[in-house]
Formats: structure tokens, C-alpha cells, sequence
């Protein structure tokens, strides 16, 4: 409990720290706190082999095999979005066509992964099916509402629907093709999926409210002073200088 | 298309998708109780950890008086209400759940991310002919 407990709980705190002014007292203690967090991280995560198998260090096993396609699948769209006629920062130009391509291979991965795991040159990850399952549930309810979504703002966007229906649906068809294998997996992700949607609508709805409610009871912070007449003054200098193009006295 | 209709057809992919899924993880009608409450478990370990993340960051990084502070202290209340509540459906939290949820969530976050760059690269290489006029002074 307390690796997961860091992992949600001190990993979010820690970057917030990182995230102060750089002359609060929370910033200069950020970098110990970061080395204590991720300590305790490595201290506590020693479930291996226990309890079905599965423990901290296969969910991260999991995790990198879900990342390296999305990783490049996501490296491929950036390069077909920003690498057009016109650079983008450090992104060459003219590399829609390469961008799609590393997309295509993703696709091609994430179809490796869901059929022949075996065959890839990265050895299966514990929770393969967990982690494929709930990819797979996730692009074909997203990749619906997607279409649903593009066909709604109209403007004729036909090849974006056709792509999102095309992942939607081919999803679901690995889905079925998987179903005599894991159909326990693909049962409970759908039913984790449809609850982490309604979990985050109503905690973020819970959460908005309630700091609303705080912020409405809270004081001012006593940080400013009103504004001076000499400072309305300067305030009024400039941008007569600055906008009606008044010589400054 | 009117914004009524458009949430009416959102709501009805979304109704087809979890069907054909369901179908295809054999769920029955008969289950239909275990399965709801296995949703509203997930749902709330899904407010729990919300609440426990939005308690240690966000609300840090404001500085309005003593309201950051109530903030964290009530959101983690929620967060162990939310647990408490896991443990009244009688689900409980076990160890596989953690890693299990874990790797879903990643699973739904990576999924989404998948389907948005995609419209995202599609709507925008659509304009590949299109070219910035300033950029194209300097050729």
C-alpha cells in the first residue's frame, strides 16, 4: 500500500514543489523530497512473484510495453501534424509522409502485441492482457465518440472519420479475435474503463465545488496595496507614450 | 447538427461500443448486479486517487491565504472517504487491484491519446498546401 500510496499521493506532491516560486522554502526542499519519494519507491515496490504474480514491478514491466507503441505512434503523429511546408521548432519539415509511417508501424506493433506477443523481440509482459485489453477497449469507445464528434462539427473532415471509425472498429474486431483467450481481461477493463469515466466526471465535479465553497469563505490574501494616485499617474504616462504616441516630458 | 443531437449521438456510440465489447466478454443479464457494482467500485477507487493526487499538487501551487490548506485537508477526507466506501461494497482493495487498475487506467489514457493524434494529424496534414507566407519570404 505504501508504494502506491507514494506513487499517487507523493509523486504528484513532490512535482508540485518543483513547480514553486524558487525563493519558497517548498522549492528548496523539492529535490530532497523527490530523492526521499522515489526511495521509498524503490524501498517498498518488493511484491514480486507475490499474490498472482503481479506486483509493482510487473505493472511497470506492463506499462513500457504499452508505451513503446504509443510512444511511437505519438512521435509519428507530431511529425505528421508539425512537419509540414512549414517548421515547427526542431522538427524537420517535410516529414509528414515519415511521421505516418512511424504511425503505421505502431499499429502494426499493437496488432503484434495483441496476437502474437511471442514474436516480438521484447520478451511478454506479466499483465500482456490486461495492459492490450484495456488499449484496445479505450481506442474503440474513443475512437466512436471521436467519429461521432467529427461527423457532428461537419465541414466535411470524411478522411479524419474514416480513420477514427477505422481504429474504433478494427479494435473491436482484435477484441473479438481475442475473446476465447482473455475474455475475463477484456470483461474486467471494460468495466474498470466505464467506472474511470464516471469516476473522474464526479470527483472533478466534486472537487470544483467544493473549491469553490472554500475559495468563496476564504480572505484576500494581504500581499497587495491598493493602487497609488502616482502609480495611476505612471500608469497613464505610459501608455500615453506608448499607444497615442505622446512625446515623453 | 444541433448540440442535443450531438450528445444523443455521442451517447449512443458510446451505448454500441460497450454492447459489442460486452458481448464479446460474454456478460450477461443475469450478472448485471455484479457487474454494476464492480463498476462503482472502480469508479470510487477512481475518485479516490483524484482526490489523493489533486490534495498533494494543484492545490499547493495556489496562494490564497489559509483556502490551499482546507482545500488539501478536505480533498484527502473525500479521498478516504472514497475509500471507506470501496470497503462498505464489500470489494475491497486488494493488492492485484492496484496493479491491475494501474495498468487499465495507462491503457485508457494511451487508447485516448492514440485516437486524438490522430484527428489531429489528419485534419492538419489536410492543409499540407497551405504554407505560411511569412516563412516563404525567406525562399
Amino acid at each position: 500500500m505504501t508504494f502506491w500510496l507514494l506513487l499517487y499521493g507523493g509523486i504528484p506532491g513532490v512535482l508540485a514543489m518543483h513547480l514553486q516560486r524558487k525563493e519558497t522554502k517548498t522549492y528548496k526542499i523539492a529535490t530532497p523530497m523527490t530523492v526521499l519519494v522515489l526511495a521509498g519507491m524503490a524501498g517498498t515496490a518488493n511484491m514480486i512473484g507475490s499474490d498472482n504474480n503481479v506486483g509493482p514491478v510487473e505493472t511497470a514491466e506492463a506499462l513500457l510495453h504499452l508505451v513503446i507503441p504509443t510512444g511511437i505512434y505519438l512521435i509519428g503523429s507530431c511529425l505528421a501534424i508539425f512537419g509540414g511546408p512549414s517548421p515547427v521548432g526542431a522538427i524537420p519539415k517535410n516529414w509528414r509522409r515519415g511521421g505516418s509511417i512511424l504511425m503505421i508501424i505502431a499499429i502494426g506493433w499493437v496488432i503484434m502485441l495483441s496476437l502474437q506477443p511471442e514474436n516480438l523481440p521484447i520478451e511478454t509482459a506479466v499483465m500482456n492482457n490486461v495492459a492490450i485489453s484495456s488499449l484496445l477497449i479505450a481506442i474503440a469507445l474513443v475512437g466512436a465518440v471521436g467519429t461521432t464528434v467529427v461527423l457532428s462539427i461537419g465541414e466535411k473532415r470524411w478522411l479524419a472519420a474514416i480513420a477514427t471509425i477505422s481504429l474504433s472498429v478494427g479494435s473491436i474486431a482484435l477484441l473479438a479475435i481475442l475473446a476465447s483467450e482473455i475474455s475475463e481481461e477484456i470483461g474486467d477493463s471494460l468495466k474498470s474503463i466505464i467506472g474511470t469515466i464516471f469516476g473522474i466526471i464526479i470527483a472533478l465535479w466534486i472537487a470544483f465545488h467544493t473549491t469553490i465553497l472554500i475559495e468563496k469563505r476564504s480572505d484576500l490574501p494581504k500581499t497587495t496595496t491598493p493602487i497609488t494616485d502616482e502609480e495611476v499617474k505612471l500608469v497613464k504616462h505610459h501608455l500615453d507614450a506608448n499607444i497615442r504616441g505622446d512625446k515623453i516630458e | 447538427m444541433s448540440k442535443n443531437s450531438s450528445f444523443l449521438s455521442i451517447l449512443v456510440s458510446i451505448f454500441v461500443v460497450i454492447i459489442a465489447i460486452g458481448r464479446i466478454a460474454n456478460w450477461n443479464l443475469e450478472d448485471i448486479q455484479e457487474i454494476v457494482i464492480d463498476m462503482l467500485a472502480k469508479s470510487l477507487m477512481t475518485m479516490t486517487a483524484i482526490w489523493l493526487i489533486l490534495a498533494t499538487s494543484s492545490t499547493s501551487i495556489l496562494h490564497r491565504g489559509s483556502a490551499p490548506r482546507l482545500q488539501a485537508i478536505t480533498l484527502l477526507f473525500l479521498s478516504l472517504g472514497g475509500l471507506g466506501l470501496v470497503e462498505l461494497l464489500n470489494v475491497g482493495v486488494q493488492r492485484a487491484t492496484l496493479e491491475t487498475i494501474t495498468v487499465q487506467w495507462a491503457g485508457l489514457i494511451m487508447g485516448s491519446s492514440i485516437v486524438l493524434f490522430t484527428v489531429l494529424a489528419i485534419v492538419t496534414g489536410r492543409e499540407e498546401e497551405e504554407e505560411d507566407p511569412l516563412l516563404a519570404i525567406d525562399k
